[in-house]
């Protein structure tokens, strides 16, 4: 493959001139809106203060027309109706691999997530491309890094039922690592180690993704057809959710994801993105090319890469291999946060690590395109703790201007004075400047929809897509100053050198509780009390320009809860708002899936939860004897080791299974022989209340 | 006298039942079930020794479940369809075949090697 430097592909001379294009408007838009900024401030970027606000003011400007512009450029692709690069656009309309000899992997990487939804999407995606007729082509694979003793119990006996009621027995595959070495990049490079050179693509989902099996054919198809490609990209559309504020963020991902998604092709072209999930890799150069280094130092600025995603697109680019975003392929769902709460530990994840890549920036070989996706990820959290950095600079300017005595000849013997004056008008036209570049966007977005035939139908017809854009405009206005908090909270917390855990994300639409709302949200609404009250002695004009960022903010906690409330989202839809055409029209693999979730499990003589997977694997014989076929014994162990073993199983035997610790379920579940012990025994108990707490009836 | 016998039926009693739930668990056919129950029971009650019921009983079954999987393994025309899935008792250990469903492909060795961070 070739590199940077002597690589002459068709489309790297059109990426060229897009970039130069998306830089010059960003530079030239910039530049307007700062001098437009310097006019409206009193001493017009005299004084230093003054001078930091508008540097800050148009780097944030810089960032916002970043969106804008590639916006435009995708809705320029829309009403085009095709980019002459798009991957997506030769090829047979039949959905066949007949002709090819490849193999594809479907990789489930999970750890500690809700089984039931995990094996429904995976039943859900396997039907649907069983009815393609070609799943011969593909495997499944299940890589689970679950550490929770019960969920670990818990995904063995989905396996073997889902392969029971699938009737396959050779295809859905179970594989559970015993050390979480670098997490989900680690759990796929694990797979790639033991079985990758059996597959020439992988497909990678995440816990909750689901696609469609056109979609998982075209992609090999796609692959085949174009062997330079190292990835591709599918965008996944958000389905499934209930709460308000994830109803808010399908329809956003509905309507104006797909006019943002042909921008960032059109920019991107065979330099994209990676997103981790819903995506199509070739093995071999993936192998080869995009094994994450460990970085220097602790974390997390240090060790391992946490968002691996974007650091193997740059590394398999960086191999010569091209990394393409199929923006125009439909079929591929994903669910987003169901929490406001649930989406900025997400964030606090992702913050962490994007910032991380700041100190891949300057790797050797790396393409520039890929340089830059590592400063704008860095930026989609830093530029939070700009805009923080922006509205108390402007505030203290505001509040230093209530205090200062003109200087009416600043530049000593003058004829006439300079008079320090604000200028509302201008403050105004920024303002809508502002506006523009922020929701025109989405306006064109809806005008895509609205003159596309029979598509604004899909969303319940023009008026509600009207007014499913004004709701999410109102949800997104209101939110943005609670995130812009949270981020940069994550951002300064990061660079101070403190780490964040990477715990599992609750999927399911569970609210937000009032109480835990206050915990979160207290300390902002108590800082955003303050803030606004200084501005409203010192200075009430500037006060009042900043109550859109005040109110969310002192409302922070009930905007959590209440955008929580899967009722209220319930409500929503059934007011035709936020309407999404899946909702509408279902597709066949969402109504499997939703089928799947709620299928009730049969029931079981033995009366225990079916989460209490641990009890399962003890006292259920057919759980018990599955669990003892998919681990072997771990062979010797110190006899230190086998003591503390065998005081657990007298302990679980004398007290109950409640008495143990996660930790010690795992280690009974590891040592077979124990486990035996413990099934024998268990099965030989006649105290009446142990007999309740392993679920045996009296 | 009275009371202790009385003591000593309810244990078997609860004996009968423990193998009864361990039987429907292991979803074994129904008659064989019922018979491994009935000689499982007839044998605990000959065993000598102090133990309960339930410990001779369950001791009993597990050394019948035993017989009876050889037997089977014997007659591949006892097999039927129901019982492709079932794993044999004892379960075999760590094998990746669960009652004949593979757990996970042969192992194709190959290398991931990352390189130093640069």
């Amino acid at each position: 493959m070739k590199s940077a430097d002597t690589d002459t592909r068709p489309w790297m001379k059109a990426a060229k001139m897009r970039r130069a294009l998306l830089l010059g408007l960003i530079a030239v838009t910039s530049v307007i809106a700062s001098s437009h900024m310097a006019d409206v401030l009193p001493n017009r970027g005299n004084t230093r203060l003054e001078f930091v606000v508008i540097i800050v003011f148009a780097i944030l400007f810089a960032w916002i027309s970043i969106g804008f512009w590639e916006a435009m450029f995708g809705f320029f692709t829309l009403t085009r109706r095709r980019d002459r690069f798009s991957l997506t656009l030769d090829g047979n309309s039949d959905l066949s691999l007949s002709g090819s000899d490849a193999r594809t992997a479907v990789l489930f990487p999970i750890a500690n997530e809700d089984v039931d939804r995990v094996f429904a999407g995976l039943r859900a995606t396997y039907d649907s491309l069983k009815q393609t007729g070609q799943l011969s082509h593909f495997h499944f694979f299940i890589l689970s890094d679950t550490s929770d003793p019960d969920k670990w119990v818990e995904e063995e006996i989905f396996w073997a039922g889902a392969c029971r009621a699938l009737k396959d027995r050779d295809r859905i595959f179970y594989r559970r690592r015993r050390v979480n070495l670098k997490r989900k990049s680690g759990n796929i490079a694990d797979f790639c180690r033991r079985w990758g050179k059996d597959y020439r693509y992988m497909v990678v989902m995440d816990a909750d993704s689901v696609m469609q099996g056109d979609t998982l054919v075209r992609m090999v198809q796609i692959m085949e057809r174009h062997p330079t490609v190292g990835i591709l990209q599918t965008a996944p559309v958000a389905v499934n959710r209930e709460t308000p504020i994830a109803r808010a963020q399908q329809f956003a991902n509905h309507v104006y994801g797909p006019m943002f998604a042909a921008g960032l092709h059109f920019i991107q072209l065979g330099d994209s993105h990676f997103w981790g999930h819903n995506a199509i890799l070739r093995v071999k150069p993936f192998m080869e090319h995009c094994s994450l280094p460990e970085l220097p130092g602790k974390p997390p600025r240090g060790g391992y890469i946490l968002s691996h995603d974007f650091v193997e697109a740059a590394f398999m680019r960086r191999g010569g291999w091209e990394v393409w975003l199929a923006h125009d392929l439909k079929g591929s769902y994903e669910e987003t946060p169901p929490t406001l709460l649930e989406e900025l530990k997400r964030d606090r994840r992702w913050c962490q690590g994007n910032l991380q890549h700041i100190r891949l920036l300057f790797t050797k070989g790396l393409f520039s395109a890929h340089r830059a996706l590592f400063l704008h990820g860095a930026m989609s959290y830093g530029s939070s703790l700009l805009w923080v950095l922006f509205l108390a600079l402007s505030s203290a300017e505001a509040i230093v201007e209530a205090f200062r005595t003109p200087i009416y000849f600043p530049t000593g013997r003058a004829l006439f004075p300079e008079w320090p004056i604000w200028h509302p008008r201008w403050a105004f036209t920024l303002l809508a400047t502002t506006a523009v570049v922020l929701f025109l966007p989405k306006l064109l977005s809806v005008l895509v929809i609205l003159f596309k035939k029979g598509e604004a139908k899909r969303f319940g017809g023009a008026f509600r897509l009207f007014s499913g854009l004004l709701v999410e405009v109102l949800f997104s206005a209101l939110l943005a100053p609670v995130r812009m908090l949270f981020h940069s909270k994550f951002v300064f917390i990061t660079l101070l050198g403190r780490q964040v855990g990477w715990g599992p994300q609750q999927r399911s639409d569970l609210g937000t509780g009032w109480r835990e709302a206050f915990r979160f949200h207290g300390t902002g609404m108590l800082l955003a009390l303050i803030w606004g009250t200084v501005l409203f002695v010192f200075n009430r004009s500037f006060f009042w320009w900043n109550t859109p960022v005040l109110i969310p903010l002192l409302l922070s906690v009930p905007l959590s809860v209440l955008s929580s409330r899967a009722g209220l989202g319930r409500t929503l839809r059934n007011m035709g708002l936020l309407l999404i055409p899946e909702e509408a029209e279902m597709p066949e693999e969402l109504q499997n899936l939703e089928c799947m979730i709620l299928q009730e499990e049969a029931p079981s003589p033995l009366p225990v939860n079916k989460e209490a997977g641990f009890v399962r694997a003890v006292v259920d014989p057919e759980v018990h004897a599955l669990h003892l076929c998919l681990n072997k014994n771990e062979g010797r162990v110190t006899e230190k080791i086998s003591a503390r073993r065998r005081r657990l199983v007298e302990k679980a035997l004398s007290k109950g299974p409640g008495e143990l610790t996660p930790g010690e379920k795992r280690e009974l579940l590891y040592d077979t022989g124990c486990l035996q012990e413990l099934h024998r025994r268990v099965w030989e108990i006649s105290d009446p209340a142990l007999e309740r707490q392993w679920g045996l009836p009296p | 006298m009275t009371v202790e016998r009385t003591t000593r039926e309810e244990d078997w009693q609860k004996a009968q039942q423990r193998l009864s739930l361990y039987l429907r668990l292991m979803k074994l056919p129904p008659l064989d079930s019922l018979e491994i129950a009935l000689q499982a029971l007839k044998a605990a009650r000959q065993t000598p020794g102090g133990e309960s019921p339930l410990s001779k009983s369950m001791r009993a079954l597990r050394r019948l479940l035993s017989e009876w999987e050889r037997g089977r393994k014997q007659d591949p025309e006892s097999i039927d369809g129901f019982e492709l899935d079932r794993i044999p008792f004892p379960a075999p250990l760590g094998t990746d075949h669960c009652g004949g469903i593979r757990s996970r492909p042969l192992i194709n060795r190959g290398f991931m090697i990352p390189e130093k961070h640069r």
